[in-house]
């Protein structure tokens, strides 16, 4: 009976661990692995982002909406819904990070686009008015 | 984000190159990021995007920089942008009128596209150029059909007709052969178009000799069995030398040496034997060590 119990937490556990949207917000994706979010944006969309960290840094940027496929079959950690401004800062710091290759880069700022604070148009005009 | 988009981001390499954007390489850090960062805006709805690209099209930007915001406009969906790539496309001098031509074709806006047709009118050939191309870019075969058929000078019209055989126009070809008469132009835009139909109509039509005889030349272009059925029938019933000498230019240029060889082989007059015999040596086809062979066991 005992064992029953200790079996019913340990897939529960499992359960959670694998589902379940961590409350931590953006803070821990520096983890190697698929990670994945959601901003719900002003014009009533919900854009689904997936990010494959490796060494710590990111290395594939995707950004769906809830009818496309996810782009990977491996585990992937769950965000949850994460505020606009939070993304945008998150992607801000892929575009920044010039140890991060241009691609994923430049992939960083569709998401920052995308996550559709007001933050981010104005970093846009920011670089688009750099001399 | 929509499948337009996903498909304009998939095409984007492609879409970039054809308008001369393969230059990305020599670009400086800066212009590369802003470049990147106007891509990143066709993800952006267009009241948040506009304001941005008009600024930099506004600003003291590269020709590079500038060049991509128009493609930018060309993506979205406002009529705010396409008044913008308008204005540019009729008052700009620069290399980036040329663009912006180019951009409404490949945004495909059918107003904004209609418009050209006054700025292909007020344009020099550069323009007009450009124009032509943003009608095959968009697929407009009437637009350049409307340009062919008022076209006061030779240029003009042998332009948008080349164009028009590279789209595969047969319709509006056809339709101009009506309403302009015909022309070497259209008989070599028939043939870039494959159209086999209509130019083996005109081969078998003598009542102008010069553009028959160009007909039958240009059947070898399009080329397949058909056509060598009809190359060899017409060499078989020619009435003249330049028919028939056509006839065998056809085949040669649609490689048909089965053809060729089998005219040889039912010739009788020596001189047209040698004709046939040097255009299978211009063919440079194997059946030549056929004829050799038989030439040697005394058959032929």
């Amino acid at each position: 009976m005992r064992a029953a119990r200790i079996l019913m937490i340990v897939l529960l556990a499992v359960t959670l661990f694998w589902s379940e949207p961590s409350a931590a917000g953006l803070e821990e994706t520096s983890a190697d692995g698929w990670h994945s979010w959601h901003v719900d944006t002003a014009e009533g969309d919900q854009v689904q982002f997936y990010v494959l960290i490796e060494n710590g840094k990111p290395e594939k940027i995707r950004s769906l909406n809830w009818n496309c496929r996810k782009p990977t079959r491996d585990k992937v950690n769950d965000h949850g819904t994460v505020p606009a401004e939070e993304s945008y800062a998150w992607f801000r710091n892929v575009v920044e990070d010039t140890e991060v290759d241009k691609r994923v880069r430049d992939a960083a700022l569709f998401g920052l686009v995308e996550s559709g604070s007001d933050d981010a148009f104005e970093y846009i005009d920011q670089i688009l008015s750099q001399r | 984000m929509n499948a337009r988009l996903l498909l304009i981001l998939l095409l984007l390499p492609a879409i970039a190159s054809a308008a001369g954007h393969d230059r990305d390489d020599n670009l400086s850090e800066s212009d590369s990021l802003k470049i990147a960062a106007l891509e990143a805006l066709m993800s952006a709805p267009p009241e948040k995007a506009m304001p941005l690209v008009d600024k930099v099209l506004a600003g003291n930007h590269s020709t590079e920089v500038k060049e991509r915001a128009l493609f930018i406009l060309s993506q979205i969906d406002s009529s705010e942008a396409q008044a913008t790539l308008l204005r540019f496309a009729r008052e700009d001098s620069s290399e980036l009128q040329l663009e912006a031509i180019r951009m409404i074709g490949i945004g495909g806006d059918k107003d904004a596209l209609a418009s050209l047709g006054d700025i292909y009118q007020a344009g020099n050939r550069d323009v007009k150029d450009a124009v032509l191309e943003a009608y095959l870019i968009a697929d407009d075969a009437r637009a350049i059909y409307d340009i062919a058929v008022n076209a006061d000078n030779e240029t003009d019209f042998s332009d948008a007709v080349d164009i028009l055989g590279a789209m595969g126009a047969s319709a509006e070809l056809r339709e101009l052969r009506s309403r302009a008469g015909l022309s070497e132009t259209l008989i070599d835009a028939y043939a870039v178009s494959g159209d086999a139909a209509t130019l083996r109509e005109l081969a078998m039509d003598n009542s102008n000799p010069e553009m028959q005889t160009k007909a039958i030349e240009a059947l070898g272009i399009v080329g397949g069995d058909d056509v060598d059925d009809t190359l060899v029938e017409i060499y078989g019933g020619a009435q003249s030398d330049e028919v028939r000498e056509a006839a065998l230019t056809g085949m040669l240029i649609s490689g048909h040496d089965e053809g060729v060889l089998q005219l040889y082989r039912s010739a009788t007059d020596p001189v047209e034997k040698r004709q046939l015999l040097e255009y299978l040596v211009m063919m440079d086809s194997e059946a030549i060590y056929e004829v050799i062979d038989q030439a040697l066991a005394g058959d032929q």
